[in-house]
């Protein structure tokens, strides 16, 4: 599903913020990437839904080198992938509603399919009762799980999520991460990036920690279920 | 797809391309108003032309010494030809009697007339269009070997003047038309990179979610076709405003020149056109500039 091989990053004429990095997600499995803000889990994330091009190494989605196609085929690909960005990127002049309806436009679903599926979903995350309203007049966790309903409302094969709980409280947080759940029981692969230990104690998933740009595998012990292996909590 | 979904794309909200309809409507009204000038020119020459079309005249100089038997013998024998060739209708000759009757306001004795030795008219009426170069050659030098002197006259160098001016008047008005069109390319080409710029996040993020880029550049087309349909009508109805005040002035103002003044139906139709092709024109160097900035990515 997900292959990187020796990815490195820098922006222009920056350092490096990723070094190297080698990651493997097999179809239908659910990972977190957890890391310090400011570790590279953005930057890690945006290569692999294909808004960086890393400056080393080669990124592999469902089976094809990303390099090799052509923006036709990007354009495809990126619709069987739902992102949920950490700064959110709603569009500012379409209400609620048409934000999470775009995927499902942009693939040319028929308009009455559509409006039950928006409105199902939004109900889903609570916004049953925000769905006209603009994205300035939302709160920020009012914003974010907007945010969430557009990344899955395509049922996408892969779901990158940045961040998505870190303007909500604990309680939404884990409702949100049911739905992920859900999602993956029915296929799709989710990646999750948080800084948030805490929610990763408390799903049995498997996580890849990043630290300065590395990336590890983490495990887990009986006396702190996300240590590290080197890095420590 | 579905007809009254919101643009993704907020465009016509900024400043920069709010002016866009302005734009294209001050430049269809000037180049309606180009179109106008170069058809009426047009016209206008082609009415001289048609004046002149069926019609010549020949002028048959008297034989020296004056010798009038001679005069009449020749006469027919021009007449011989004239019947001989074909295309011609009627000929009619105007000879010292018809001569002195059109100069008697102002010479009253018709033997001074004769006197005078005006050469004899031959008002010619074609039978149909006009004559090829070929036959009006063909004609001239045979009345030459009957009527030494005799000259064949199709009016058509007192044309040539105001046909040329009229040629360049028109050449400068399509000229005209041109570079306004072209002007309004580079203006459409301006706005839409500059929308391109105000919109890049936008446009990145409908990439990210699997956008393509025609779907992309179609959105710039469509909005760029509407605003300057509506530009270039209101530009078209301002010039056919002006045009119909011009006109008017020149009706009432009541001279020989009035009437090639009047534009007509088959006119109308290419002006009316204009809005359309700079519409067109409009949506494609959007269509265009867009794929182009997109394929460069
Ligand atoms: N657009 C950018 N341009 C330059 N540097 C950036 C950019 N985005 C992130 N960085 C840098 O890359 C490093 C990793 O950032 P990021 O991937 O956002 O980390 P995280 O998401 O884990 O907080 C940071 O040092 C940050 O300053
Ligand atoms: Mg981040």
């Amino acid at each position: 599903m997900v292959r990187l091989e020796g990815v490195s990053l820098r922006y222009r004429e920056g350092p490096e913020v990723l070094h190297g990095i080698d990651l493997e997600l097999e179809p239908g499995s659910f990972h977190f990437l957890l890391g310090p803000s400011g570790a590279g889990k953005s930057s890690l994330m945006r290569c692999i839904y294909m808004a960086n091009k890393p400056t080393k190494g080669r990124v592999m989605l469902f089976g094809r080198d990303v390099q090799t196609l052509d923006r036709d085929e990007q354009a495809l690909m990126r619709r069987r992938i739902g992102v949920v960005f950490q700064d959110f990127r709603l569009l500012p002049h379409l209400n609620a509603f048409e934000n999470v309806a775009l995927p499902l436009r942009l693939s040319g679903e028929s308009s009455r399919a559509l409006d039950s599926k928006v409105a199902e979903l939004m109900r889903w995350v609570g916004l049953a009762d925000c769905l006209e309203s603009y994205p300035a007049t939302l709160s920020g966790g009012q914003q974010q799980r907007v945010a969430i309903a557009r990344a899955v409302i395509g049922r996408p094969s892969l779901l990158i999520a940045d961040e998505p709980t870190g303007n909500v409280d604990e309680r939404l947080a884990m409702r949100l991460l049911f739905l992920f759940q859900e999602l993956n029981r029915n296929g799709t692969t989710v990646f999750i990036a948080t800084h948030n230990q805490a929610l990763v104690q408390r799903f049995p998933y498997p996580f890849y920690r990043i630290d300065d740009g590395v990336l590890s595998l983490g495990r887990r012990t009986a006396a702190n279920p996300v240590a590290a292996g080197a890095a420590g909590g | 797809m579905t007809g009254n979904r919101p643009l993704q794309l907020p465009l016509g909200r900024e400043r920069s391309v709010k002016f866009l309809p302005w734009l294209i409507g001050f430049m269809t009204f000037l180049a309606t108003l180009s179109l106008a000038a170069a058809l009426l020119v047009n016209a206008l020459a082609e009415r001289w032309d048609q004046g002149l079309d069926g019609r010549l005249t020949i002028q048959v100089p008297h034989v020296e010494p004056p010798d009038s038997v001679e005069d009449e013998l020749r006469l027919d024998a021009i007449l011989k030809v004239l019947t001989d060739t074909p295309g011609l209708r009627e000929a009619e000759v105007l000879d010292d009697r018809g001569m002195a009757n059109i100069l008697a306001p102002w010479i009253d004795d018709p033997t001074l007339v004769a006197e005078l030795r005006f050469p004899v008219l031959i008002a010619v009426t074609l039978d149909g269009g006009e004559l090829s170069d070929r036959v009006l050659q063909d004609l001239s030098e045979r009345l030459e070997e009957v009527a030494p002197g005799t000259y064949v006259d199709t009016h058509r160098r007192w044309l040539v003047g105001p046909i040329r001016l009229a040629d360049s008047i028109e050449l400068v008005a399509v000229v005209v038309l041109l570079m306004v069109m072209a002007a309004a390319v580079l203006a459409v080409i301006f706005v839409t990179q500059t929308s391109l710029t105000i919109h890049r996040s936008v446009i990145e993020l409908l990439h990210l979610m699997g956008a393509r880029d025609l779907y992309i550049a179609v959105q710039f087309q469509n909005y760029s076709l509407r605003a300057a349909l509506f530009g270039a009508l209101a530009g078209l109805f301002g010039a056919g405003l002006t045009i119909t005040a011009i006109s008017y002035a020149l009706v009432t103002a009541d001279d020989g020149f009035v009437q090639p003044f009047q534009l007509g139906l088959s006119a109308w139709l290419p002006v009316s056109a204009l809005p359309l092709a700079f519409a067109a024109v409009a949506a494609l160097t959007a269509r265009i500039t867009v794929l182009r900035h997109l394929a460069r990515l």
